[in-house]
């Protein structure tokens, strides 16, 4: 069960952009906002590597959130 | 029996500390994947104090200084340096241990009770622009009392559809050696990450991005300043509390996906939404849902995020809040208990030349900017922690920064 439940949220994270991407080109002169720093994902790398460490120490989990990580004992 | 069980337990949970964790709980490599590939960073200065104080009596200070500069066209190179200030109180860590191994003090090294309360962290990396493609590397070396840690790492960026498509890449190798101050022994540690990513813009106002990560961890995986307690009997037949190492898996294989999706809702506000799956070969599953609302106030000049993140973990398959008898592997390690978590976050950033109302004091000037986070942090897991015996932990986060171009 558990293996289908994953297969399942596994196609849908992977499916979901590629099925957009698909019928989306937007031109570069379209772009100007998606460069505001309020559009972009980890705005301040520094503070996102802390705050990812410290949640990598607290929790089991890590990865998959776009801020590579490495280095730590916190296994 | 029960007074003396109390009474061990009592001793131990005075002791055995969080240490390990504690110590290292900041080494990371701080490479965020940019959106959009053929870009260098900026030159600047940043200068950054960064505090964590929680209910289970942590507090960890540490400043750091990151410079950034453009050498060519096509060339930026970085430097860092940060240091960890520990609070000692709860660093005293001198419990032995009756079975599986016989731990004695050691005279030299990790073992002479004086425990450091510093961490140094060196960090150079550099990042190439070669034809379409965005190319950094980056080396780290960590070093204290009882851990060192080198780091290399790779990665690459690389556009697709006119730029509306970028894919990523990258590999994180780490060579760990933990010498534990209240152990006769040195192990060491080796971590593989592998990343991917793909953004794409799917209008002028919406961008998504696609994570994918593969861990692979061998060698000591554990927490030397942790320990497993089982209640048995002597020779006689009366109660002891005999006190374990914990042991887990020499290796462990951890990945995670995860989308995330901004959609600006104005010239001055947008949306961020994400969720992150994330499962392993130690049975650990996780969901992470995290939703944050970004604007601009005072002619741009203000910007405020705030932000909420929940966690839902399920518990390792060997963890147990208590072992009867010894087992191949024990850990009674928290986060890989069952759990759940929020965090509500607050960041708040000057440009631009602003200057506090009514005092009139500048916070920010045409070419420095400041920033200031305060991230509120709660954990509940399914049992008590082993050592405060608490379900619930609280933690707070604050780091205040400053950035000059140069």
């Amino acid at each position: 069960m558990k293996t289908v439940y994953r297969s399942i949220v596994l196609l849908l994270l992977i499916g979901a952009p590629a099925l957009f991407s698909g019928c989306t080109r937007v031109q570069p002169w379209e772009r100007e906002s998606l460069a505001d720093p309020i559009m972009i994902f980890d705005a301040n790398p520094i503070e996102k590597g802390i705050e990812e460490h410290h949640l990598d120490y607290r929790e089991g989990s890590a990865g998959g959130t776009g801020a590579q990580s490495g280095g730590c004992g916190c296994g | 029996m029960r007074v003396r069980q109390g009474a061990r337990e009592h001793k131990v949970g005075d002791a055995a500390v969080d240490k390990f964790g504690i110590r290292i709980a900041v080494m990371m490599l701080w490479v965020s994947l940019p959106v959009f590939a053929q870009e260098l960073p900026p030159d600047e200065i940043q200068v950054n104090l960064s505090g964590y104080f929680d209910t289970f009596n942590v507090q960890i200070g540490y400043p750091s200084v990151t410079v950034t500069k453009k050498v060519t066209e096509s060339t930026s190179v970085t430097g860092r340096y940060l240091v960890d200030v520990i609070s000692a109180a709860s660093m005293r860590s001198t419990f032995k241990v009756d079975g599986v191994t016989s731990a004695t003090n050691k005279t030299s090294g990790g073992g002479d009770n004086t425990p450091d309360e510093l961490r140094h962290e060196l960090n150079a990396g550099i990042t190439q622009i070669l034809g379409d493609a965005t190319l950094s590397l980056n080396g780290i070396y960590s070093t204290e009392h009882d851990y060192t840690s080198s780091t290399v790492a790779g990665h690459i960026s690389y556009p697709l559809a006119k730029k509306n498509t970028t894919l990523q890449a990258g590999v994180v190798r780490s060579w760990d050696t933990v010498s534990p101050q209240i152990r006769t022994w040195q192990k060491n540690k080796d971590v593989l990450h592998l990343s991917s990513s793909i953004s794409q813009i799917l209008s002028p106002r919406l961008i998504s991005q696609l994570n994918f990560s593969y861990i692979q961890y061998n060698g000591f995986l554990s927490d030397p300043y942790q320990v497993v307690q089982i209640l048995a009997t002597d020779n006689r037949g009366n109660p002891v509390v005999r006190t374990y190492e914990s042991v887990v898996p020499d290796s462990r294989r951890r990945q995670a996906i995860g989308t995330r999706t901004n959609y600006l809702l104005s010239d001055i506000s947008a949306l961020e939404a994400g969720y992150r799956y994330y499962w392993d070969d130690w049975d650990v599953n996780s969901h992470t849902i995290s939703l944050a609302y970004n604007r601009y106030f005072h002619n741009r000049q203000v910007r405020l995020r705030w932000g909420i993140r929940s966690y839902f973990q399920s518990q390792a398959s060997f963890f147990r809040e208590h072992y009867t008898e010894p087992e191949r592997y024990m850990t009674v390690d928290s986060k890989l208990n069952e759990q759940f978590s929020n965090e509500y976050q607050f960041n708040a950033t000057f440009t631009d030349g602003f200057r506090l109302p009514l005092l009139n004091i500048p916070l920010a000037t045409e070419h420095q900017s400041f920033h200031f986070k305060l991230n509120v942090y709660h954990r509940h897991t399914a049992t008590p922690d082993w050592h405060s015996r608490m379900l619930n932990m609280y933690a707070l986060i604050i780091n205040v920064g400053i950035r000059f171009e140069i």
